[in-house]
């Protein structure tokens, strides 16, 4: 079953994109979001991951790889979330 | 792990919310806390570290052999003793910690060296001949950017139509902005600058190092991070994580300082040299010449309103500086500067540049105060020529549950307009001002953090309780995880100690930044006790032969959970703790996961200042800060966060900045000239606490402690300026800088 959901990419992510802001891919998980990103767009880096932070209806994830997504949510990622 | 963890609104608190004494106090008035230099060791070597009286230079070579001489050096380091297999994100890190081919600003350490006291390192320093090529330096971030400018790191142009030291460009927002413009009647437009400021810690780093051959060592420090610092010292060093054993000593302040290394890779590496423990205690002026400031910035805003005070468009360009190594937080910086708004039409865009200066660290919620700076003195500026209340000027459009963010997302619940509203019916806001008095208000915004978190709640058998968290206590987290585990067990909170361990005593645990200790540590303390309290359930029902879910807890005790269960008589903690080694061996409560949801936190300051005319001096008369803390698990220290934000923020506007002279070297490397505010110069920090809970804790808990520092640059800025009948756009608004403003006027 499909699970199409789309993800835009706020921040300095688009100049590893050529300039695309939201992208469709299937995912299911926040890990299969980070798989298919990088399939499209090799130049987002292997540690893609590590370097942002994803909204999830905006509720902002760090490290919750199994976190699950649907076509409804609303899923951005944004430069990492850190702190003083 | 599962979002909305929030208990009920309903709930009543017996140990949370009330105001006990701090667990740490004592010692520390007594003097018996273990800071980070009180920490010694038999055999012990000191250290001291050689640093770059160049802005910029190429190190043509170092010779160490007069130094070497001396009978009481026993070892010297320079790059070459650090491991040449670091990891990629700690590449800067390992740079910064000791040059390699270059030194990139005035404080770059060089060489380091072990001496059997302080005084023979010292003059072993003295020793040392480096021979430097001098190059050109900037310091400036808008000189930085510009075609020609000297180029720091390597001179690929990363972002088109500036120089090499543009390291990135970044952008959010949503909207048509030629249409919002379009729509305004009237639109403002503003040029800001920021200076760079040091967190200010009065605890200046220390360390003590040991470190065999064998790649297993003992580390002391002051951190925000000890199991951080363990991982990065143990991959600039090239040993395995867990053969580093790090003690996080008692916290003399951080604020964002502390959250990564600067001496301490270097003391393991001498101790490793010469198989001696070594310590390093670092004199003043270098903390401020190589440790973390925050950047500095220079900012354009532009912003339409409508007469009614609808702002129809905001546009925001900063730019910002991180010394000589990419990640200033100008994505923080340009995600934050609308936040508060709910705006139709919005645009913020932010460039990463370096300089020759430190490489910025943590500082309190970092970049948001500076783009709350620029953004709401525009607003204010509109409000004024529009004769609005600034109040209800942010009332009307202001962010809310359902609207979205101008960094992207739609917001889950927040408390901005509360706060708003309840600074608005203040009675601060109902004083008259006098002459050369003025007021200025502004909201401010941080997201606050989570991250990687382990507890472990052992009881004893005398009914205490040892709790065990890896967060260094920074502001009296103790007592809040105390509190938090005595409501859970329904225990009095002097049962409770809390220990902050060492790293080979527990699971990971991320640096205490983000705002996040009362809520991360928070949260596991919470899930542990209740880990703890299943399992006493669990001893009671074998004590009286019933299923276990036929057993309740309750106001500290075991009881039968209906009539069903049995007529048995309450067992109350103590005695369950008693017996538990004849009922089936040690009880603890244990908790280990990445809370995720960290909710995010407005506040609204207002300030009452006098501006003397004729000095350029500013007093600040009155100060408010009003912030949504969702739960206040020990307001005193709630109040203490939200009034430290604001005292640092007074010296932020007013006095604080780095500054460097033609020759790229820091001219005010000290507290007699880089001036901190002091008791004198503050007035009492009124607060009020607003709660509106976070789903994302059971309690509601929301990070406080850096969500304060956001709002005090623009609202002094606002109030000065209204003060002065000027708009002061640079910060600080020292005595020359007003006195400027007014002559120009």
């Amino acid at each position: 079953m499909a699970n199409l959901v789309t993800v835009q990419l706020y921040g300095s992510l688009t100049q590893f994109t050529g300039g695309v802001a939201s992208i469709d891919l299937e995912a299911a998980t926040i890990r299969d979001l980070f798989r298919e990103l990088l399939a499209q767009h090799p130049a987002l880096g292997e540690d893609l991951d590590s370097r942002v932070s994803v909204s999830v209806d905006g509720r902002i994830y760090n490290e919750s790889l199994f976190q699950p997504i649907t076509p409804e949510n609303e899923i951005i990622l944004l430069p990492r979330i850190a702190g003083g | 792990m599962a979002l909305d963890e929030f208990d009920s609104e309903s709930r009543i608190f017996s140990a949370v919310g009330t105001r006990p004494v701090r667990p740490d106090g004592i010692d520390k008035v007594t003097g018996k806390a273990m800071f980070g230099a009180d920490i010694s060791a038999p055999g012990m070597l000191h250290g001291a570290i050689l640093r770059s009286p160049h802005a910029h230079a190429v190190i043509k070579s170092i010779d160490t052999s007069a130094a070497e001489a001396l009978s009481e050096v026993k070892a010297i380091v320079t790059r070459a003793d650090f491991s040449d297999k670091v990891s990629r994100g700690n590449a800067d890190v390992l740079e910064n910690v000791m040059a390699g081919a270059k030194v990139l600003y005035d404080g770059h350490a060089v060489a380091a060296v072990a001496a059997t006291s302080a005084h023979a390192a010292k003059k072993a320093l003295k020793l040392i001949k480096v021979d430097y090529d001098v190059l050109p330096h900037v310091t400036d971030v808008d000189a930085s950017m510009q075609d020609g400018a000297p180029i720091i790191r390597d001179d690929e142009i990363k972002v088109e139509g500036y120089s090499a030291n543009v390291m990135s460009r970044s952008e959010f927002g949503h909207g048509d902005l030629d249409a919002g413009f379009a729509a305004a009647d009237v639109v403002m437009e503003k040029s800001f600058k920021t200076a760079a400021t040091h967190q200010g810690y009065i605890e200046p780093h220390a360390c003590l190092g040991s470190l065999g051959a064998d790649g297993r060592g003992e580390l002391w420090c002051c951190t925000q991070g000890h199991f951080v610092a363990r991982n990065i010292c143990a991959d600039l060093l090239g040993i395995d994580s867990t053969q580093l054993r790090v003690v996080a000593s008692e916290s003399g302040g951080g604020v964002g300082g502390k959250t990564t290394v600067f001496i301490e890779p270097v003391a393991l590496a001498l101790s490793r040299k010469t198989n001696r423990p070594v310590k390093i205690v670092m004199p003043r002026d270098d903390v401020f010449r190589a440790t973390g400031p925050t950047a500095s910035s220079s900012i354009d805003v532009k912003i339409g309103m409508k007469n009614d005070g609808t702002i129809t468009a905001g546009q925001a360009i900063l730019r910002m500086q991180g010394g000589a190594f990419p990640g200033s937080p100008v994505d923080m910086a340009a995600m934050c500067a609308f936040a508060p708004y709910a705006l139709d039409n919005v645009q913020a865009v932010g460039y990463d540049v370096i300089c020759n200066r430190p490489k910025q660290a943590a500082y309190r919620a970092p970049g948001s105060p500076m783009a709350c700076f620029a953004v709401e003195s525009v607003v204010d500026m509109l409000c004024n020529q529009l004769n609005l209340d600034p109040f209800e000027v942010r009332l009307k459009n202001g962010a809310k549950e359902g609207t979205k963010a101008s960094y992207g997302p739609k917001w889950p619940r927040i408390g901005l307009l509360e706060t708003v509203e309840a600074a608005k019916a203040h009675p601060m806001v109902k004083n008259e001002l006098g002459p050369n008095q003025g007021r200025g208000v502004s909201c401010g915004f941080w997201f606050n953090h989570g991250g990687e978190t382990s507890v472990t709640l052992s009881l004893s058998q005398d009914g205490t309780v040892a709790l065990q968290v890896g967060t260094p206590d920074i502001g009296g987290s103790r007592a809040s995880m105390c509190l938090m585990a005595a409501e859970e067990l329904g225990i009095p909170y002097e049962k409770v100690r809390t220990t902050v361990v060492d790293t080979a005593s527990l699971g990971y645990n991320d640096v205490s930044h983000g705002s996040r200790v009362t809520y991360a540590s928070g949260l596991a303390t919470i899930k542990a006790a209740r880990d703890a309290k299943k399992k006493l359930c669990q001893r009671a029902a074998k004590i009286w032969g019933i299923d276990e879910e036929a057993v309740d807890w309750q106001d500290g005790q075991a009881i039968p959970a209906g009539q069903n269960a049995g007529g048995h008589d309450p067992l109350p903690f103590a005695k369950l703790c008693k017996s538990m080694g004849r009922t089936g061996g040690p009880i603890s409560g244990h908790f280990e996961a990445t809370p995720e949801g960290a909710g995010v936190s407005f506040a609204t300051h207002v300030v009452d200042a006098e501006v003397d005319p004729e000095t350029g001096a500013t007093k600040i008369l009155r100060y408010l800060v009003v912030q949504d803390a969702g739960k206040a698990i020990h307001p005193s220290y709630v109040e203490g966060q939200f009034q430290g934000g604001a005292a640092q923020g007074i010296g932020w506007a007013l006095n604080e900045e780095y500054i460097y002279g033609e020759d790229g070297r820091l001219q005010n490397a000290g507290f007699l000239d880089y001036r901190i505010p002091v008791a004198s110069d503050l007035p009492m920090i009124d607060t009020e606490i607003v709660e509106v809970p976070n789903p994302g804790h059971p309690y509601g808990v929301r990070g406080v402690g850096e969500t304060s520092i956001c709002p005090p640059l623009a609202a002094i800025a606002n109030a000065v300026s209204n003060a002065a009948g000027v708009r002061l756009t640079e910060l600080p608004m020292s005595p020359p800088r007003i006195l400027k403003a007014l002559d120009d006027a």
